[in-house]
């Protein structure tokens, strides 16, 4: 008989982090398919808090995590999820002397990869994946604020792990190579579970079949992205005036208004709504609150 | 069930597996590689950083330099030179500690910890793999200690290297790094590992001071040993095997205290604690082993060589001129036989009386880093030979010694200093050719008023003496000496650079200021004697540098033709001269002054 | 569409000065203190022990003791001089240089300071032992080329692409240059003594800290890459 089994790889119940007096995360339940899934939130969130505790950099002060049926609190079973893992931190400091390959190199021995022609496979696979393999030889220092980035997704990749955490993965990156991120996202072997968090919504869009909405340390979105934007049908329109009754305007490049509110006016010209807008919405609301 | 959208079909036996007994997902395991795997890959990598640093090629180039500068004018005495590469080791170890600090520290410098946490391999394991990185400072310790080594030999070294001692150095090395380490898992900024490396230099450059008898506990002594005047090895002087053993403890140390600052379970640290327990024991054992005074028996047969060097030395003989050296300076013979054999070359009867060129070697006993453990009394009696032997060759009353003394470690390894040597040997054998008296014993009115008068040796000047110049010829053409180490000269005759000093040369009841020539090798120690050595006048040296612009052959057949009447106090430069055919060279009068040491003339 | 105009005015060329009343503030509190003092305090503390030993050995201090005392103190020096931020410091009216220069001077008195203590301990311990204190002002010079021959190399240092490591590579850097100052002939005859007369190495080590401070305000002005280049084109004829 088969069965197809659905249950969460990831999977965090009642997370709570605070920094002094300020709650970074606030009772934070989700949980994690294989697939991509896009965390989405302002500044101050809590997304990078959250990412940190699933990679099991940091710990909670309150909740539980499991990966892959693994405790973090637990110093063995720690070990087992760093296995599976690879974490692009959003602050990623570089050994600015190492070469490209050295790096990885480096970084695949601290992945355990110790068979060296098994690791300088892996350095080539990731190198051809992010498409930095004419640098290989090229300090760090003397690369691009890119291409540097590019250099810690592929760090991340080695090894082939099953649970990609990447915190601001696109930041850096030019539309073209962007397009090509989500390229190499797809194209994962072994179906990962992946979590990225990013400010682009047309990344969430293009790219995540899930997004997780953060705000103020609390989860206040979780679905596919057209059920985020569907949040906000019905209350976007555009006008060649900026209407005072709307939560959000904005202007665009064609010189009209575009407006997120409660309630459009009689006769505003309604346009279908975004993630951005469903993202707006929700941000704006919980701002309201 | 049915498949949720997007999730993956699993067969029944997969799907049980896959759920563990919370119920949540669980995947299949992950080979996990051995610990020790990832160790040796990772130490791999840390070694070539390590190996490849510019910081330790520095350190390298430093430690060969400052070797160089303390040995290259040196006797090459093993004994000595194997603890003095040590001295480059520091250096070196300096640099080493340094890249290892900023190693040890790099992942938190450069904001990366956060990075590092998320891998499967633990800091503990990081730490050890630098520690085992540190064989990559192994090559640069030991093309130091080969390069070193390699000159040494070339120089025709003296006695065999120590392998404890250059072990020792090695391990300082090491040691120097795993202190990094230890600096750098709880400091990471580099002003850390400065002041770590300057500790180790100021330990190591001050270590002869708060205690003599300790002075090998520091990690390196820089000073404060007696090793290049000794007639031979001295076992446990210094102690080298315990020293090397101290310091593999030191090492081990330093990687425990570096282990346990990254170790988190309590299982880790309790074995790091008895690791570190046993280090410690280590290091207690070797400095106890550091501390036990020299056998007595070894010091006193020291004492014996140096007070009684006949005993203990080879002596071989040919025509009147006997060398007398320790055991093991046998290959010293030909550099010393050279200018001697080309002094009597020339020289058409030898004296009858024979000269000695004999070895002695100077021992300070007072000093505790020699002597500490053995008793006041014991410590004095040896003084008092040592000093009573001392005194003999500085000269005696009674019977003034004939022989030429050569300091052990004194005699120069190669360079303008060989050359000096060469020609001071050189001047000591012509003026025993010629009969020049070693010194004079002059009579002095007597301190007290009325008193009868005192008996004091002196040397004495051969002032305008032919006998003198023809000593200094002899020596010219045995040695050719440059005319920079002559004292300059400008090659024209005249006396600019030419080094001078003044003296009173009592002649009859008056006093002659005369101008002293500053021979080559007379500021040094690798001759002296005979006796208290005659001076040499600069019209002596004038009239010398003027017959070497004759042929030899002329000048041999001239002194042949009346070498008795030349051995005569009473023949003149003047007379030389005219007997060569030569101008007699002006010398400017001496100017009297008050100060100027009073000399007699030689006589007979 | 509306069009925004640019704001147009004068401004002198020197109005950044009036931003540097609360610049000072901040310079003070990115000052990095604690490596300064504590390489003033290690410096000045193992003197202290070797004063003790000397003088219940009774034996003179040198001046290579103090010298020696003085090594961490000019070594945690190459830390104070950089420029943070820079790329972003480059294109303020507020010149780049305005936070290294200030963080030099605030290091100035407590080296100062330091050398002061540093030259009293040995002094205590000459007056007991030799009866009378040392002449300083040589080592005084001495000291203060060395700190500028540091000051020089960290400024270069975070000119070049070694920027990050900063003083860990600015301290061998000048180490380096001072030991070959030392020992190469030509040099030793003008800084050290003897053969230098105390008169002769007093002018050679003020020349030689004046040249490090002209060179020194080079390398932290905007014009640096200039000049680097143009080094780079020579070298490489």
């Amino acid at each position: 008989m088969t069965v197809n089994v659905s249950t969460a790889a990831v999977r965090a119940d009642g997370l709570s982090r605070r920094y002094g007096a300020t709650a970074a995360l606030d009772g934070v339940d989700l949980a994690l398919e294989r697939g991509i899934t896009g965390l989405l939130g302002p500044n101050g969130a809590g997304k990078t808090t959250l990412l940190s505790i699933l990679a099991t950099v940091n710990e909670p002060d309150a909740g539980r995590v499991s990966v892959f049926g693994f405790d973090p609190r637990d110093a063995a079973e720690r070990v087992e999820i760093r296995r599976r893992l690879g974490y692009l931190p959003q602050e990623l400091g570089y050994h600015r002397h190492f070469t490209v390959a050295g790096f990885l190199d480096y970084v695949a021995i601290l992945k355990e990869i110790t068979d060296r022609r098994r690791r300088a496979e892996e350095v080539a696979r990731v190198l051809a994946a992010v498409s930095l393999e004419p640098r290989a030889r090229t300090r760090i220092r003397a690369l691009s604020g890119g291409m540097r980035q590019r250099l810690g997704i592929a760090q991340a990749l080695l090894g082939t792990p099953d649970l990609l955490i990447l915190d601001e993965p696109t930041a850096g990156l030019d539309p073209e190579q962007r397009l090509r991120f989500r390229e190499l996202l797809s194209e994962l072997p072994a179906d990962p579970v992946i979590v990225l968090s990013t400010h682009q919504a047309d990344d969430i869009a293009a790219i995540c079949p899930k997004v997780i909405v953060l705000l103020g340390g609390r989860v206040r979105f979780a679905g596919t992205p057209a059920e985020l934007a569907a949040t906000a049908a019905g209350q976007v329109w555009t006008a060649a005036e900026r209407d005072p009754g709307a939560h959000l305007s904005w202007r665009g490049g064609d010189g009209r208004w575009r407006h997120i509110g409660d309630s459009p006016p009689a006769g505003a010209e309604l346009v279908a709504s975004t993630v951005e807008d469903g993202y707006l919405l929700l941000s704006d609301a919980a701002g309201a609150r | 069930m049915t498949a949720a959208a997007g999730g993956p079909a699993l067969d029944a036996a997969q799907a049980a597996a896959a759920v563990g007994d919370d119920g949540q997902a669980r995947i299949a395991g992950r080979p996990s590689a051995s610990r020790l795997h990832t160790v040796l890959g990772l130490a791999r990598v840390e070694a070539t950083l390590l190996a490849r640093s510019l910081l330790v090629l520095a350190g390298l180039l430093a430690g060969v330099a400052v070797i160089w500068l303390a040995i290259r004018s040196a006797e090459p005495l093993w004994w000595s030179v194997g603890w003095r590469i040590g001295l480059g080791q520091v250096l070196l170890g300096m640099t080493v500690l340094v890249v290892a600090q900023l190693a040890a520290g790099r992942a938190r410098r450069n904001g990366m910890t956060g990075l590092y946490a998320s891998f499967p391999t633990t800091a503990g394991t990081r730490t050890l793999a630098q520690l085992a990185g540190l064989v990559g400072a192994v090559p640069a310790s030991l093309v130091l200690i080969g390069a070193v080594a390699t000159v040494v030999q070339l120089s025709g070294a003296i006695g065999t290297a120590s392998i404890a001692t250059l072990a020792a150095g090695l391990l300082l090395v090491i040691a120097a790094g795993a202190t990094g380490i230890a600096v750098g898992t709880r400091f990471s900024h580099p002003l850390a590992g400065m002041l770590a490396a300057l500790v180790l230099f100021a330990t190591s450059d001050n270590s002869h001071l708060p205690w003599a008898a300790g002075l090998w506990l520091y990690p390196w002594a820089s000073y404060g040993d007696q090793l290049s005047s000794l007639p031979g090895p001295l076992a446990g002087y210094p102690p080298a095997g315990a020293h090397a053993l101290e310091l593999a403890g030191l090492a081990a140390l330093a990687g425990v205290v570096s282990l346990a600052v990254t170790a988190r379970r309590a299982r880790a640290r309790g074995r790091l604690a008895v690791a570190g327990i046993v280090a410690l024991a280590v290091i207690c054992v070797a400095g106890a082993l550091q501390l036990r005074p020299i056998p007595t028996a070894d010091l006193n047969h020291l004492v014996s060589e140096v007070t009684d060097p006949a005993s203990a030395q080879h002596c071989t003989s040919a025509s009147r001129i006997r060398y007398c050296l320790y055991p093991g300076f046998g290959s010293q013979l030909p550099s010393l036989e050279a200018p001697v054999q080309a002094v009597l070359a020339h020289v058409p009867t030898r004296p009858t009386r024979p000269l000695t060129f004999r070895q002695v070697a100077g021992l300070y006993l007072p000093d505790s880093t020699l002597t500490h453990g053995h008793p006041y009394r014991q410590v004095s009696e040896w003084d008092v030979r040592v000093q009573r032997a001392q005194a003999n060759i500085l000269g005696n009353f009674a019977a003034p010694s004939t022989d030429v003394y050569l300091p052990v470690g004194s005699w120069p390894a190669r360079g303008g200093e060989l050359a000096d040597a060469r020609f001071d040997l050189a001047l000591a054998a012509a003026e025993w050719a010629v009969r020049i008296p070693s010194q004079t014993i002059a009579s002095l009115p007597s301190e007290a008023s009325g008193g009868p008068s005192r008996q004091v040796p002196l040397a004495c000047v051969p002032l305008d003496q032919a006998r003198e110049a023809i000593a200094i010829w002899l020596a010219i053409v045995a040695t050719h000496p440059s005319a920079g180490a002559l004292g300059g000269g400008d090659g024209r005759g005249g006396l600019r650079g030419v080094k001078v000093s003044l003296a009173e040369v009592t002649v009859g009841a008056s006093h002659v200021a005369t101008e002293i020539w500053a021979y080559p090798g007379s500021t040094t120690t690798a001759v002296s004697g005979p006796g208290l050595a005659p001076q040499t006048t600069v019209a002596g040296y004038l009239l010398a540098r003027a017959m070497t612009s004759l042929p030899e052959q002329k000048v041999d057949r001239v002194l042949t033709a009346g070498w008795p009447r030349w051995l005569n106090w009473h023949s003149t430069d003047a007379q030389l001269a005219a007997t060569l055919g030569i101008p007699m060279p002006g010398v400017p009068a001496g100017l009297s002054q008050q100060g100027n040491p009073v000399e007699p003339v030689c006589t007979a | 569409m509306t069009h925004h105009s640019v704001r147009r005015g004068f401004r002198s060329r020197l109005s950044w000065l009036r931003a540097m009343p609360l610049l000072a503030r901040l310079v003070t509190r990115t000052m990095p203190w604690v490596p300064l003092i504590t390489g003033c305090l290690a410096g000045s503390c193992y003197l202290a022990v070797m004063a003790r030993i000397a003088s219940s050995s009774h034996w003179p201090l040198g001046s290579g003791y103090v010298r020696e005392a003085f090594i961490p103190a000019v070594g945690a020096l190459a830390f104070v001089v950089r420029a943070p931020f820079r790329p972003l410091t480059q294109v303020t009216p507020v010149p780049a240089w305005v936070t290294p220069v200030g963080h030099v001077l605030l290091a100035t008195p407590i080296l100062a300071a330091t050398c002061w203590l540093q030259l009293r301990i040995a002094a205590h311990n000459a007056t007991l032992i030799l009866g009378h204190p040392p002449a300083n002002y040589p080592l005084i010079a001495q000291l203060t080329g060395w700190c500028a021959v540091t000051v020089v190399a960290a400024a270069c240092v975070d000119r070049s692409r070694y920027a990050d490591l900063g003083g860990a590579t600015a301290v061998p850097v000048s180490a380096a240059a001072i030991a070959l100052a030392w020992y190469v002939p030509i040099t030793h005859k003008l800084l050290a003594e003897p053969p230098a007369t105390p008169r002769g190495l007093t002018i050679a080590w003020y020349t030689v800290a004046t040249a490090a401070l002209v060179l020194t305000s080079a390398a932290v002005g905007d014009s640096w890459h200039r000049y680097a280049r143009s080094l780079g084109r020579l070298l490489s004829r």
